[in-house]
């Protein structure tokens, strides 16, 4: 207990999820589950910087904020799907996109979702809060709970006791789902804590492109306020090829707290793209469990921070079996007072000869101010592998600059092009041509208010 | 066009140039040689405006306007190209959309349209037949993996591309084998006219075999110590540097 009177962040949520707990529409195995992962939330606590997994990423401002947790009621669908609708309106989906499904602040919305005819190759189930047309999930789907365990993880286990309005999302083996699905996350900037939930599982040979949008409503004064702690499963079956695309654009007064866990199998190959474009405080925990022969997983990661934002890139890559192959790209634009942190780790298990990994980070730094703790680590317990590691950091190239300049560009024309130079290569690596433009002109935007107020800015 | 009095430059602390008198007229082809150290290339960065380098006494006009005072950038949308002695590599940056970006900016500046984007490949085209420069460099990064001699066809590409009235050309030729040279060379010959002025800066009195300069200008310790016609650049091959002397 800490200060005499005053409730902390941890025990307001404990204390609210009763009432939570009675009120929300379960399905009978979700009870059980939540009711043990509050109990080693509430042994765990919120993380600290004595962690050293959280050294870097002081949770103050959410503490300040204290969040409420989630009533458990299932909201009006009409505000639902008026929140849902302006936020489509003022941020239209890519032209590409196939199936979709809509949630505002976590809570599934039929109204603004479809999945198209070939649907029954792809199926998609909410795990409660079951509408006419979407049966509800009566028992726990198989590898639910297994990749995150409540046990360890502040974060995981206050997802698990509260989330709400979650789904599964499965390709059937063999089948080739060539347009993007889209799931679009919209908070309402209620303020509250909301902890969406997915369950992935790409089945054998199949391939697929899976985006997931996390936004903030259209009107002018949401700025994303709240909590999004949000936690997905996925696992990547035999010779599967899985896309999955992150993207962070919540308001400045939005925090994310984003959990991917995977799990691939022999042959498979996993790309991993997340764009952390927005939000306050955004911390990414990336686990990537290689645990069969001939898997390979690719993960790029772009942060651009400013003002006082706080990007914190957390990577795990598990090479469990030989064979194997990771890449590891994480680039960081940070200008004014932001601050990024990446932490990686490669962990290379005793058997796992002749695995491929590579890891590097890189960052931009645009004012003096602004600030990244880097710390690229490699645990290797085999003896035949090929393994790398390393980061940069650094400001704009000065004779580039002058290079531009000496053709007739302006300083800050000149600034802003070699920014996106640099981050170009996480872009360009999207497979397929139908998302790229989107997540160019996405990162274009986030760019300009990064690179905006030091462009002016004396050397 | 190009009129240099009595300059005084440093590269950071350190005096370099130590009282340049220089006239280019339009129309103009002047030829600067001298060894190692001499001051050649402060010169070029100071009329282009390189960070790190310091003027401390004299001046610079250009078409009657105080050189000095603008900005880099507003140099050269007035007109001033240099060709880089290294062209700098930008990785991700598209070289065709920095090009068309370039040009843009120079033509926006002139009162003219911007070129869109059929309209500048095909001007771009022309150009680039002229200094024989493989159309894929164009979708690469700019000069990214470039060759040696690609790099400088590509300094010549802008400079054809951007049409600027004054062009300095340091050391270009450093580093290019005789085919190449050539080829650059043809492209500065094209760009030659009555209202265009360039300052050639070399080492090698090759270069001037290609592109016939009107006056050759020897700098060595920071100070013109010998101008004549295109002839004392082959007086120079013959003799070396060492003939010449310090300027004190």
């Amino acid at each position: 207990m800490k200060g005499a009177g005053k409730t902390s962040l941890a025990e307001m949520w404990i204390h609210a999820f009763p009432a939570f707990a009675e009120t929300v529409n379960d399905a009978p195995w979700q009870r059980a589950l939540r009711e043990e992962a509050l109990a080693c939330f509430a042994e765990l606590g919120l993380p600290h910087t004595k962690l050293e997994a959280w050294r870097s990423t002081h949770l103050g401002v959410l503490e300040r904020m204290m969040p409420p947790a989630p009533s458990g009621r299932t909201p009006d669908p009409e505000s639902l799907l008026a929140t849902g609708r302006a936020a489509l309106a003022q941020h239209p989906l890519p032209e590409a996109i196939g199936s979709r499904a809509v949630f505002v602040d976590g809570h599934y919305c039929p109204a603004l979702s479809s999945f198209e005819s070939e649907a029954s190759r792809v199926q998609f189930q909410p795990f409660n809060e079951p509408t006419e047309s979407d049966q509800a999930i009566s028992t726990r789907p198989p590898g639910f709970g297994e990749l995150a365990s409540p046990k360890q993880d502040a974060f995981t286990a206050l997802n698990t006791a509260f989330a709400q309005g979650g789904a599964l999302l499965k390709i059937a083996p063999n089948h080739f789902e060539k347009k993007p699905i889209h799931l679009m996350f919209v908070s309402s900037g209620s303020g509250e804590l909301v902890c969406p939930r997915l369950l992935i599982r790409a089945g054998e040979g199949s391939r697929a492109t899976v985006v997931m949008d996390f936004l903030s409503g259209a009107e002018e004064s949401n700025h994303g306020k709240g909590l999004v702690n949000e936690l997905s499963e996925i696992f990547v079956e035999e010779n599967a090829t899985l896309e999955c695309i992150v993207i962070e654009r919540e308001g400045i007064e939005g925090l994310h707290i984003g959990n991917l866990q995977t799990h691939q199998k022999r042959d498979s190959r996993l790309h991993l793209h997340t764009f952390s474009l927005g939000g306050g405080l955004v911390r990414n925990e990336l686990a990537a469990r290689l645990a069969d022969t001939g898997a390979e997983v690719d993960m790029r990661g772009l942060y651009l921070g400013s003002g006082n934002q706080h990007m914190d890139n957390h990577t795990l890559v598990d090479h469990a079996m030989p064979h194997t192959t990771s890449r590891q790209i994480y680039k960081g634009v940070l200008g004014e007072n932001a601050r990024g942190v990446f932490r990686g780790l490669v962990h290379v298990r005793p058997d796992a000869q002749k695995i491929n990994s590579s890891q590097s980070n890189m960052n931009l730094l645009l004012s003096d101010k602004a600030r990244i703790d880097t710390r690229p680590q490699l645990e290797i317990h085999a003896d035949d592998v090929k393994c790398s590691h390393g980061s940069t950091i650094g400001k704009l190239d000065a004779e580039a600059l002058f290079y531009l300049r000496s053709r007739g560009l302006s300083e800050p024309d000149a600034r802003v092009l070699l920014t996106q130079g640099f981050v170009a290569e996480i872009c360009d690596a999207l497979e397929g041509d139908s998302l790229r433009p989107f997540a160019q002109a996405l990162v274009t935007d986030a760019l300009a208010s990064c690179t905006g107020n030091s462009a002016g800015a004396p050397e | 066009m190009l009129e240099i009095k009595n300059l005084h430059a440093n590269a950071g602390d350190t005096p370099i140039i130590k009282g340049i008198d220089l006239n280019i007229g339009a129309g103009e082809v002047h030829a600067i040689m001298g060894p190692n150290g001499s001051g050649k290339s402060t010169l070029s960065n100071v009329l282009a405006g390189r960070p790190g380098y310091s003027v401390t006494q004299g001046e610079v006009l250009y078409a009657g306007q105080n050189l000095l005072d603008m900005p880099t950038e507003i140099r050269a949308r007035e007109g001033v190209f240099l060709a880089f002695q290294y062209p700098v590599e930008i990785p991700g940056v598209g070289n065709s959309y920095f090009l068309k970006t370039s040009v843009n900016a120079i033509r926006t500046h002139r009162g003219e349209d911007e070129l869109d984007a059929m309209d500048f490949l095909s001007m771009c085209e022309e150009k680039m037949k002229l200094v024989e420069m493989p159309s894929d460099l164009m979708s690469r990064s700019i000069n990214e993996g470039f060759s040696g001699g690609e790099k400088k066809r590509n300094e010549i590409l802008q400079m054809l591309l951007l049409e600027p009235k004054l062009c300095i050309l340091d050391e270009t030729d450093s580093g290019l084998d005789i085919d190449a040279l050539r080829v650059v060379a043809e492209g500065v010959n094209a760009m030659r006219s009555p209202d265009r002025a360039m300052l050639i800066i070399t080492h090698y009195q090759r270069l001037l075999d290609y592109i016939v300069p009107d006056r050759v200008h020897v700098l060595s310790g920071g100070q013109i110590v010998r101008s004549g016609g295109k002839e004392l650049a082959g007086e120079l091959e013959a003799k070396g540097y060492g003939w010449i002397g310090s300027p004190e």
